[in-house]
């Protein structure tokens, strides 16, 4: 059951909502949607947005649109591992945006999973359907209660680019240092779409690992992945980006700036596989070590059957420019505040084109992070 | 020096001119490996460049790096002491269409720029900071000469109302027309020649080369001796 308004969250969510970042103030969104522990709590479009945008719990999208059970499990492998197996077995719902064809949604579509109970498994699948011709945000934060200190994340995603969409989807990972996360995630881009992933994560989880995977099928398709990683002491991180191109003139990019430091490590991959004679990729991971007890490997994967494929990439890993803060210090900066800035400056989110909205969101999030560490 | 005095640091290439400007910013690569630095009567030989800047020392770099992520206008408020999300005051923005780096306000600092205008962000970065002795190393080179004559006015405008002192590194000697300095220094076989007059020591340098400034030297000091 779901309630009326915002207001009538518990506060305890709530607060924590705020306190992560997410945008609990509805004049700014077209829609939002919160998912606490395995209960949907609260789902509602803004009146201005109700004939472009449908959102709902996955498992009411099943009654209201029975051709749904065909299209889910067909981007993300059933079988693929005990995550998805498990969620597949035993699963609590999720969000299911379906953005109408031509749809033009101006504010981002707020969603938030959150686990607040200690030692809770939150196992979720979410849908979106980017309909024809439409353009959309999808902002989604995914967070633990801090007052839960041990839970696991099992979320499946699907995600279809119809025809000549364009869907920008932005997720921020907040976990705490003892949460396991596994997110499964398929994207399907069809003919002259644009699928547009920002992942950002800046705070520690014991063990996250996933690769979202973007099948550019279309003529003229586009997948670009960002990711901005700032791993936190004590974390393990396994994070990638997949991009299949078979589409005729498919192009994705891949770009990731990553961060570890106090002895987290962090493995970031990425791969391209070229499969058309006339499609195009490039991949690029830079990363920053902060100090000698971390570790950064990045993986790329560069894989072509087909002779006229472009493909490309750069990775530089290194540390902090001693130029720089020496420069930042002249400024009248002392060491720490040098360091902040330019690590704050790495991390820069300019690259993603991102909506205004959703960029001062990410901006105030990054913001909350660096200072705080 | 005293407060409010300005000197030209001349000497070809290696000599040790930027060595000397980076050693008193207190540049960590630069050791002081005997003698000190003293300013307003205070020993400043260990103090970082941090301290050395809190205290009203400032320096334009020659070949300032790339800082990828920062903006312009975030460079320009730290200099001020303001917050990212704090706006410029008139006088601020009126100084930075004087620099013409409005453009240039949301682009990383120093990705891309030209010499010249590399030259005017650091020039306007070191105004904010209000200093109270400036160190430039070839504020003249590699730029046009509009460009040149807007910083030195901006330049001697600052110095003269200030009271700033400053130490100012130039090869081609075309900002001599615009800052009065009371001294020249010609840094050459690790040793500083000082003389009274730059323009005469700069025509000195340009007719007869540094070796024939050395034996200018020479001889003055055999005569004074």
């Amino acid at each position: 059951m779901t309630r009326e308004s915002l207001v009538g969250l518990p506060h305890r969510v709530l607060n924590e909502a705020m306190r992560v970042g997410v945008n609990v103030d509805e004049s700014d969104t077209s829609g939002v949607f919160f998912h606490v522990d395995q209960k949907t709590i609260y789902s509602k479009m803004g009146e201005a947005f109700d004939d472009q945008i449908e959102m709902m719990d996955t498992r009411d999208a099943l009654e209201k649109y029975p051709w749904l059970k065909e299209r889910m499990w067909t981007l993300v492998n059933m079988d693929k591992d005990e995550y998805t197996r498990e969620v597949a077995e035993n699963w609590s719902g999720g969000y299911f945006i379906y953005i109408k064809p031509g749809a033009r949604v101006t504010f981002p579509l707020q969603s938030c999973l959150m686990i607040t109970a200690e030692n809770s498994r939150q196992r979720v699948h979410n849908i979106i359907i980017a309909g024809e011709g439409s353009e959309s945000q999808v902002l989604t934060t995914c967070a633990q209660h801090q007052e839960a200190r041990v839970g696991a994340h099992l979320g499946v995603s699907e995600i279809w680019v119809e025809d000549r969409a364009k869907l920008s989807y932005t997720m921020v990972h907040h976990w705490s240092p003892e949460t396991v996360v596994r997110p499964r995630t398929g994207i399907r881009v069809s003919d002259g779409a644009e699928f547009v992933s920002n992942y950002i994560c800046l705070t520690p989880a014991k063990d996250l690992q996933m690769e979202p995977k973007a099948i550019c099928d279309g003529v003229g398709s586009k997948a670009v992945f960002n990711s901005v990683l700032y791993i936190q002491p004590g974390s393990r991180m396994d994070l990638g980006s997949w991009s299949v191109l078979n589409g005729r003139g498919s192009v994705t990019e891949l770009n990731t700036r990553a961060i570890t430091r106090s002895g987290s490590h962090l493995i970031s991959r990425g791969t391209i596989d070229g499969n058309n004679d006339e499609c195009r990729g490039h991949l690029e991971c830079r990363g920053l070590l902060l100090d000698e007890e971390s570790v950064l490997e990045a993986i790329p994967i560069l894989r072509a059957s087909k002779s006229g494929a472009e493909l490309s990439h750069e990775a530089a890993i290194g540390k902090l420019s001693e130029e720089g803060v020496t420069y930042l210090m002249s400024r009248g900066l002392n060491k720490d505040e040098a360091v902040g800035v330019l690590i704050r400056g790495f991390m820069d989110i300019s690259i993603m084109g991102l909506s205004s909205g959703v960029r001062q969101e990410i901006e105030k999030i990054i913001d909350m992070v660096t200072m705080a560490s | 020096m005293k407060r409010g005095e300005h000197s030209f640091i001349f000497g070809p290439n290696g000599s040790g001119k930027s060595t000397l400007l980076k050693t008193i910013m207190g540049i960590p690569s630069y050791i002081v490996e005997s003698g000190s630095i003293k300013y307003n009567g205070f020993e400043i030989t260990g103090m970082n460049v941090y301290e050395r800047s809190k205290i009203g020392i400032t320096m334009a770099f020659q070949q300032p790096p790339e800082i990828s992520g920062v903006k312009l206008s975030q460079m320009l408020k730290l200099c001020l002491r303001k917050k990212r999300t704090d706006e410029f005051s008139p006088d601020e923005k009126n100084a930075i269409e004087r620099f013409r780096l409005k453009e240039f306000l949301d682009r990383d600092v120093n990705v891309g720029f030209s010499s010249g205008e590399r030259k005017r962000a650091e020039i306007l970065q070191m105004l904010f900071l209000k200093p109270s002795l400036i160190l430039l190393d070839e504020p003249d080179s590699g730029v046009d000469v509009d460009s040149l004559k807007l910083l030195s006015e901006e330049l001697d405008n600052y110095l003269r109302t200030s009271n700033a002192s400053s130490l100012i590194i130039t090869h081609k000697g075309d900002i001599l027309d615009y800052i009065k300095a009371e001294r020249a220094c010609v840094v050459m076989d690790g040793m500083n020649h000082c003389f009274p007059d730059p323009r005469t020591v700069y025509a000195e340098i340009r007719a007869g080369g540094y070796e024939h400034c050395l034996s200018c030297s020479t001889r003055i000091q055999e005569e004074a001796s």
